[in-house]
This record gives structure tokens, C-alpha cells and sequence, in this order.
């Protein structure tokens, strides 16, 4: 059977990144769910397909839920870091996260799970 | 070569993000989305049902000021709900109040927090609790039951969190919440104990009397008050039975020279008051004819508050009142039957006993015989720092430890076993003021003085918890040489009570329970007499009482150092006489007279510190100075000298203005109270965007309503006016603070401002759960 096209799986790695991170509040989910992406069968993958994956489901996460303002401010004040900061610094560190483990994972695993015909196609 | 380049590079990555980086929270938590501070909303406040409660079907409602109404038809299944309310709003008081007790502050807040832990690491009460709750559970299964229902609540609240409900202050320290155990409720015993118990004040005193010899001391730290006014006026002891409390040891104190222990805990009531007020007054004396019951604690005002408010019915039964996270007991409230309230007994309960080591360190002379020192170490793991250990001892006197090269150990009240929990089951159930007293038999710390009332009429008194009876009144490190020189600690309850007193009225304001040499046997630092003066005043002279007079009560501002200083401060005030002529001690924040009068106050205090030559961090207590000052033409000084009262507060007076001037202006129509005496309410991790910012406050450290200190930190924390009718209790109650420890509740701090303008809330008896509306709710079906 052959394999879907990679919008498909590009699309299915995006939607389980938005999963993970909505809805489930561990760090280590969000690497073992990056690896299980790192994993998926797309074709000639560069490592910054993995960044604009990781940016887009932020970009999603944050429109279904931005920071309430209270909870902003009180962190803002908090931590001492301006808002923009704050929040670029979630974004940036999360998206290396998922960058760097599913392109490891990519590189590691993902070729030889799967029979060179299919790679090939 | 690029598979171990990326392989490399996110390896690292992962370890990095693990770790703190200077003062950056841990990133992996901080600073990703799924676990990231920014998801935190008001998911919290949601209503919800769940299916299952292992302990029966229980319904919760929170009113508008976060004040949970819980109906249930069993006591485990309200107790199972209130841990889960707790868990909600105060969860991470919580978690500190026990990592505080077991000594694993360090973990989470680093190096700053390891002088908390080597204080607590050594009572070993991590393991003790555990002990100690088996104990409970053999021989009261009923409260075990009870303990066990509101850790289920508890972790079950914790087992839902997600990162947008996780409280902030986890966010913020990088940890998640430890399970909740049935045992914990010891820890927080303990942790109250320390606040209104420990105090290393012998340490101080110590160097006292080596400093200032023993005339000054005598005279500047005497071991009564020559103005008492005890909460007893008309106690008696017989002979026989009072050389029955003495312990029978011929006592010693190990006078030491030099400023040893700069690190020793002093706890300065006059500074920090811990107290708080309590009064009831019969059918005779209020209006309704039926009695009237007031408590308001004094205690450091913060977020979250030290109190929570919970009402809950059990079958019908109500119980009522402000309960402490962590136990899901009414400490301080009413049932449909009997109300109770507290103030602290300020009893002398820590003992330092010095102790002859032999040159090898490993035994001490007891009984003319060398004795073990059973050392254990234990070790401190600290945030971003190698683990600390330190050798501590076991010894007859207490847990030893080496403090300026000498051995000393310690006895405090807070290490020995006890069940308090058993006196506030017996509260909830009690259904008159006798079953409450009987409950009292149990209860042994922190001392405090209770005041009951019942709705059959009967009010009354009793301070239970345990007395160090010494055998000399004299304060400073004892002798630890003789078995025989260890005190315990006698319950005092037996001896101090009094049911319906012929006054018809009954208070307590901290001061000295009794006009009686027992008295300096078991303190010899009691608080002022100045708010159980003000309190016996005006309950004599109000009209019959109802809830506008014990809310004036509460309310009063009249400082009572005043009375006392009048004619002095009148005398030395020059030109200011002005503001203070016609006025009568009322310490408002529109006038200037309060501004003259505290700080007059404070620099009195210091000169006289000044002149003994140190004992700055244990004064003479400001009573006695003050009443010296007032009532002796001249004062003894140190050298020989004898000064005279007038100069000395002729200089306090001139260097009272000096400061004013330098603080205020040199206009003294603007020395406003409001502009001098301001109120502080921080968060508990101090963090200022958490707090509110300072704001001008009435009352002194001598007001009923007490607002000590400058900026005051210390204030009533709740209040409560309880009237016992036939029908069932009417009460009307206040929070200082706020319900909610959550930053984005609206009941994180919305009782600040009722706080200040004396506003309370009314308790109205619901019959049902759907008898009211709610703001959210929680239903825990069968």
C-alpha cells in the first residue's frame, strides 16, 4: 500500500503537536510526541520543515487560547520580563524543542524504520 | 557525522532545559508551552460534577466571597470535600506549611531557606508524624477516619490539576505538588506551635543579665507587671497545690558573658504582636439577652490569609468558622449549639539547657555519670547547591545542638506528642458549653485561652494547652547536669477556667492570666494589659450589647499606653501640646496627636535601650517602661546612676521630633497619622506584584483593634461576633484578605478593604443545598 502524500503527514504531526501541547501539561510529552513526528514517513524533510511545524501549532495553541491579560501582567511583573519576552521566549524554547527532537529523531530512526522502496517514492 | 551532530545538540539542549540559569525559572517548565504560566485562567472556578466520592454524596457551593457552603449527609464525606477546597484555593500554603515542618524548604528555594531547614530537620517530625498518626488511628479511629477523608480530598484535587489550575507559585518554583498524607495535619500543628511558641528569647536574656547585671535587670526586667490585669481577677490557689506545680529541682541558670547568639530567634511582643482578643458577655449584658461571643486573632497579615472560611452542614448539623488548609477542622467558629473563640496564652515554652560535653564531644555529665550524646546527622538537599549535613543529638534535655562552641539543648513544647485534633472534633460535636470543656481536657498546644458560650446562656473561659512551670522565674539557659532538671509541660486547663463568672463577662487579650506568683512561674513576658483593660472598660460602660458594640469593640482605636503617658508626654511636648490637649488616645489617621504618641513611644523605648547598653533585641517590655517612666521620678541606668524620669523623656521627646522632622517635614499640621502608620499585606513568597501596596491604617500595638508596628504587618487576621439565640446561632464574620490564594480569584484580596472599614458579613442558616444561589459549585455524587 502505498504511503500518503506528506501534506498528510505533515498535517497529522501538526494536529498531534496542537494536541500535546493544548491539552497535555508535560514537557516530556511534548519530546516523546516530537520524536513519534521525527519518526513519520515524509519524504526529503529539512530540519526548518520541523520549525514551521512547531510555530504553527504554537500560532494554533495561542489563538484557541491566548494569555488571559491578568495572568500576563502578573507574570510580566513577576518574572520581570516584558510581555513580548515572555512570550517570544515560550515560543522560541518550545520551538527548538520540537525542532531539534524530531529532526533527531528524524535522522536517527525514521529511515531505517521503513523499507527503502516506500523512502524512495 | 550530521545524525551525531543533531544527536549531540539535542541531548544538550534537553540537559540545559532542565536547569536553572541564574535567576531564569527552569525552562523545560517556565518557558514551554504545554507547562507554560501562561495557560493559568480561571478554569479553577468552574462548576463541576463529578460521579464518584468515596465517602458519600456531598455538595459544595462557593458563595461571592470564595466561602464554600458544604452539605453533606457524613463527616468523612464533608471532610473529603473541604480537602478538595483547601487543595483548590490554598494549595500551595499547603505544600509550604509542610515542606517548612519536614525541613525541605531548601529543595525548592535554595540556600536561603537552609537555616529554616536546619532548625526543623532536627525534631525529626517526619518521622514522628508518622508514628504519631498510627497512634491516632489506634486509639481514635473516628479521627484517623477523618484525616484519612481529607487527604483522599485532596489529592484528588491534586490528581486534576493541569497546568492552567496549577497555582502560580508552582509555576514559579518549578515543582508540582507532593501527595497530600493522612499524617500531615501534625505538621501543621507544629508549624502554628512555632509561630506562637518558639522563641529563643532565654538565649537573649542570657546575655542580658550578663550585660546589664542583676539590679538593672531586676529592675528593667521584673517578673510581674506592676499593672496587672489578669484574665482571672479572682483566682486563688492553695498553698499545697501550688508546691505541687513547682517542680521540686534546685534550679541554676548558666550565666554567660558576651554577645553569643546574634542568630538567636527573638520574638519582641511589643513588636510582633502574636496576640489576639476574646469576649463574651451574657444574656444580662446584651441587648438580645442572649450571649454575645467576639474573637478576632492577631497574626501577620498576608496572601492568603492564615484563615479559611467554611460552613458546613452535616446532616443538619452546622459548623461554622475559620478553619486552617490542612485540617479540616472549625478552629474557631460555632455549631448549632456552642461557639468558641481563642487568644494566645504567650507562655514561656522553650527551655535552653547547656550542657557539660567531655573534650572528645561524645558524652555529657548526667547525673555525675557520662552519658551518650546519640548523634544523628542529617542531610539538606539544596536547590543549586551541594546538600548540607549537620550532627545534631539526642539528650535527656531535648535534641542538642553546638551553638557558640557550647552544647545546648532545647526543650520546646512543639516536640512533644500531642492531638489537638481531638479538641476540635469535640467542638464540632459539642452540644453545650460543658461538652466543649470536656473537650479542652485534650488539648495541649500552642496554649491558648478559650472562650465558649452555649445557646442554653452559659459562657465561660478556659486556657488549656501545656505550662512550663519553672522552678525560678528567672529567664536565661539552665543547667542541664540532673535528670531532675528537665520541666515538662503541665495542661493548665484544670486550674484555668472560670463558667459563668460573676462579672457576666469574660475576655482575654494575651496579658496574664492571673494576679498570682503561678503567673512569673510560667512567664515572665506576658503581652501589655492594655487591650484587657480597654475591653473590660468598655464592655462596663456600653449600653446593653448587640453587634454595633462589638463592632466598636473591635474597632476600638484608643491606644492604651496613652492613659499611662499623658501626664509625661504633656509635660515634654512644648509648643505640640496643642495636638494633644482634649485628645483621648484615639489613634485615627486624620489626626497628628497618634504620630507624636507612637513615635514619642518608640524613642522612649530606645533611649532606655540605649542607656542600658545593649539588650536592643530583647527590651524591657515597653508596659514597664512606660509605667516606670510615668509613676518613678528617676530610673536606675547602669553605673550607679540614677536618671531622672523627666529627662530621660525629655530626650526620647527631642529626638522623637528630630525624626519626625527629618521623615515628615517640619510642618507638624501634616504629621498625620495616615502619613506615619501605614499597613502592609505582602504575598508570603514576598513577591510585590502580588501584594497590595502600603496604605494608611488607624490603631497602634496598644489598640484593641491592633496595628503593630511601622509599616504594620500584624493585624486581626479574621473577626467573628457569635450570638448564641435558643433558635440557633446568629453570627456576623470577617476575613482580613481573602478566601482564595489563586492571584487571579476575585477573592484573592477583597476583604483587605472590608478589613479596614470594619465591615463583616452576616451567616445566614441554609436548611438545604439548593436553598441559596452560588457562584460555582461541586457535586460529588454517590
Amino acid at each position: 500500500m502505498p504511503i500518503p502524500s506528506r501534506f498528510f503527514w505533515y498535517f497529522l504531526a501538526l494536529v498531534t503537536l496542537i494536541h500535546v501541547q493544548f491539552n497535555m501539561g508535560s514537557f516530556w510529552l511534548l519530546v516523546g510526541a516530537s520524536v513519534a513526528i521525527g519518526c513519520l514517513p515524509i519524504r526529503g524533510v529539512r530540519w526548518w520543515h520541523y520549525a514551521l511545524l512547531s510555530l504553527c501549532s504554537l500560532l494554533c495553541c495561542m489563538t484557541l487560547k491566548f494569555p488571559e491579560a491578568e495572568t500576563l501582567s502578573i507574570l510580566t511583573a513577576v518574572s520581570q520580563l516584558p510581555a513580548p519576552l515572555l512570550i517570544g521566549l515560550t515560543v522560541v524554547v518550545t520551538a527548538i524543542t520540537v525542532t531539534l527532537t524530531s529532526y533527531t529523531s528524524h535522522l536517527l530512526l525514521a529511515c531505517s524504520f521503513y523499507p527503502p522502496s516506500l523512502w524512495k517514492r | 557525522m550530521k545524525k551525531l551532530l543533531f544527536f549531540v545538540l539535542t541531548m544538550a539542549w534537553l540537559w540545559a532545559a532542565q536547569q536553572n540559569w541564574g535567576s531564569l525559572p527552569v525552562l523545560a517548565r517556565f518557558f514551554t508551552w504545554p507547562t507554560s504560566p501562561l495557560k493559568i485562567d480561571q478554569r479553577f472556578d468552574q462548576s463541576e460534577r463529578f460521579k464518584q466520592s468515596p465517602y458519600g454524596p456531598v455538595s459544595v457551593g462557593y458563595d461571592s466571597l470564595g466561602i464554600p457552603h458544604i452539605f453533606a449527609e457524613n463527616d468523612e464525606a464533608a471532610d473529603y470535600a473541604i480537602g478538595y477546597v483547601h487543595a483548590r484555593d490554598r494549595l500551595f500554603q499547603m505544600e509550604m506549611a509542610v515542606r517548612v515542618v519536614k525541613g525541605q524548604l531548601s529543595e525548592v528555594a535554595g540556600e536561603r531557606a537552609l537555616k529554616s531547614d536546619l532548625f526543623w530537620r532536627k525534631f525529626q517530625f517526619d518521622s514522628l508524624a508518622v508514628t504519631w498518626y498510627r497512634g491516632m488511628a489506634d486509639s481514635v479511629p473516628e479521627l484517623a477516619k477523618r484525616m484519612e477523608a481529607y487527604a483522599a480530598g485532596v489529592n484528588r484535587y491534586i490528581s486534576r490539576l493541569s497546568p492552567a489550575t496549577l497555582p502560580l507559585e508552582f509555576h514559579l518554583l518549578g515543582i508540582h505538588p507532593t501527595e497530600w498524607k493522612k499524617e500531615n495535619m501534625f505538621y501543621l500543628l507544629r508549624f502554628m506551635s512555632h509561630i506562637l511558641t518558639y522563641n529563643e528569647n532565654d538565649l537573649a536574656a542570657s546575655e542580658v543579665n550578663t550585660r546589664i547585671g542583676p539590679e538593672l535587670t531586676s529592675f528593667w526586667y521584673p517578673h510581674t507587671t506592676r499593672t496587672p490585669h489578669p484574665i482571672y481577677p479572682n483566682f486563688s490557689l492553695n498553698d499545697s497545690i501550688m508546691q505541687g506545680l513547682l517542680p521540686r529541682v534546685d534550679e541554676s541558670m548558666d550565666l554567660v558573658g558576651g554577645h553569643l547568639y546574634p542568630q538567636a530567634r527573638v520574638v519582641n511582643l511589643d513588636d510582633t504582636p502574636l496576640g489576639s482578643n476574646n469576649w463574651v458577655v451574657r444574656g444580662s449584658q446584651s441587648a438580645s439577652t442572649f450571649p454575645l461571643l467576639c474573637n478576632d486573632t492577631h497574626l501577620e497579615i498576608a496572601l492568603p490569609s492564615t484563615w479559611y472560611e467554611i460552613h458546613k452542614s452535616v446532616g443538619g448539623q452546622i459548623r461554622r468558622g475559620f478553619s486552617i488548609a490542612g485540617s479540616p477542622f472549625v478552629i474557631s467558629g460555632f455549631n448549632n449549639d456552642v461557639a468558641w473563640g481563642m487568644t494566645n496564652a504567650t507562655w514561656d515554652l522553650v527551655d535552653f539547657y547547656s550542657l557539660e560535653v567531655n573534650q572528645e564531644g561524645t558524652h555529657y555529665r548526667l547525673d555525675g555519670v557520662w552519658v551518650s550524646l546519640n548523634p544523628f546527622t542529617v542531610e539538606i538537599s539544596v536547590k543549586g547547591a551541594k546538600p548540607v549535613s549537620k550532627t545534631f543529638y539526642h539528650t535527656h534535655f531535648g535534641i542538642a545542638d553546638t551553638l557558640a562552641g557550647r552544647y545546648l539543648a532545647v526543650n520546646w513544647i512543639g516536640q512533644h506528642p500531642s492531638n489537638e485534633g481531638l479538641t476540635f472534633l469535640g467542638f464540632e460535636k459539642a452540644r453545650s458549653l460543658a461538652e466543649a470543656q470536656a473537650a479542652l481536657q485534650h488539648y495541649l498546644q500552642p496554649p491558648q485561652n478559650f472562650v465558649l458560650a452555649d445557646r442554653s446562656g452559659h459562657i465561660g473561659g478556659v486556657t488549656a494547652g501545656g505550662a512550663c512551670i519553672h522552678p525560678l522565674p528567672a529567664k536565661g539557659i539552665r543547667k542541664g547536669s540532673r535528670r531532675d532538671q528537665l520541666i515538662g509541660f503541665t495542661r493548665m486547663q484544670g486550674y484555668l477556667n472560670s463558667v459563668d463568672p460573676p462579672s457576666d463577662y469574660w475576655h482575654s487579650a494575651n496579658q496574664e492570666q492571673v494576679d498570682h506568683p503561678l503567673a512569673a512561674h510560667i512567664s515572665t513576658r506576658y503581652e501589655s494589659s492594655g487591650r484587657g483593660r480597654r475591653i473590660t472598660a468598655l464592655i462596663d460602660t456600653l449600653p446593653p450589647l448587640d453587634f454595633d458594640g462589638m463592632r466598636q469593640l473591635h474597632m476600638d482605636v484608643v491606644d492604651m499606653d496613652y492613659p499611662i503617658l499623658r501626664e509625661i508626654l504633656l509635660d515634654v511636648s512644648g509648643p505640640m501640646r496643642v495636638y494633644l490637649e482634649g485628645w483621648g488616645g484615639q489613634m485615627d489617621t486624620a489626626l497628628v496627636a497618634p504620630t507624636l504618641l507612637y513615635s514619642f513611644k518608640n524613642h522612649l523605648r530606645n533611649r532606655v535601650v540605649a542607656y542600658l547598653g545593649g539588650g536592643k533585641r530583647l527590651p524591657p517590655l515597653e508596659q514597664h517602661i512606660f509605667t516606670v517612666v510615668a509613676t518613678d521620678d528617676s530610673v536606675p541606668v547602669g553605673g550607679g546612676r540614677q536618671l531622672s524620669s523627666l529627662e530621660l523623656a525629655r530626650e526620647a521627646w527631642d529626638s522623637s521630633q528630630a525624626d519626625l522632622k527629618s521623615r515628615l517635614g517640619k510642618d507638624p499640621a501634616t504629621w498625620l497619622y495616615g502619613r506615619f502608620h501605614t499597613t502592609l499585606v505582602t504575598h508570603r513568597l514576598k513577591l510585590p506584584a502580588l501584594g497590595i501596596p502600603e496604605f494608611a491604617s488607624p490603631g497602634s500595638n496598644r489598640t484593641v483593634n491592633v496595628a503593630s508596628h511601622l509599616p504594620s504587618t500584624h493585624a486581626a487576621s479574621m473577626r467573628t461576633i457569635i450570638e448564641m439565640r435558643p433558635d440557633g446561632p446568629r453570627a456576623w464574620l470577617h476575613l482580613t484578605g481573602g478566601q482564595s490564594g489563586r492571584f487571579n480569584s476575585r477573592n484573592y484580596s477583597d476583604q483587605v478593604r472590608t478589613w479596614l472599614e470594619g465591615g463583616y458579613h452576616t451567616f445566614r442558616p441554609v436548611a438545604t443545598f439548593q436553598d441559596t444561589d452560588y457562584v460555582s459549585t461541586y457535586r460529588f455524587d454517590r
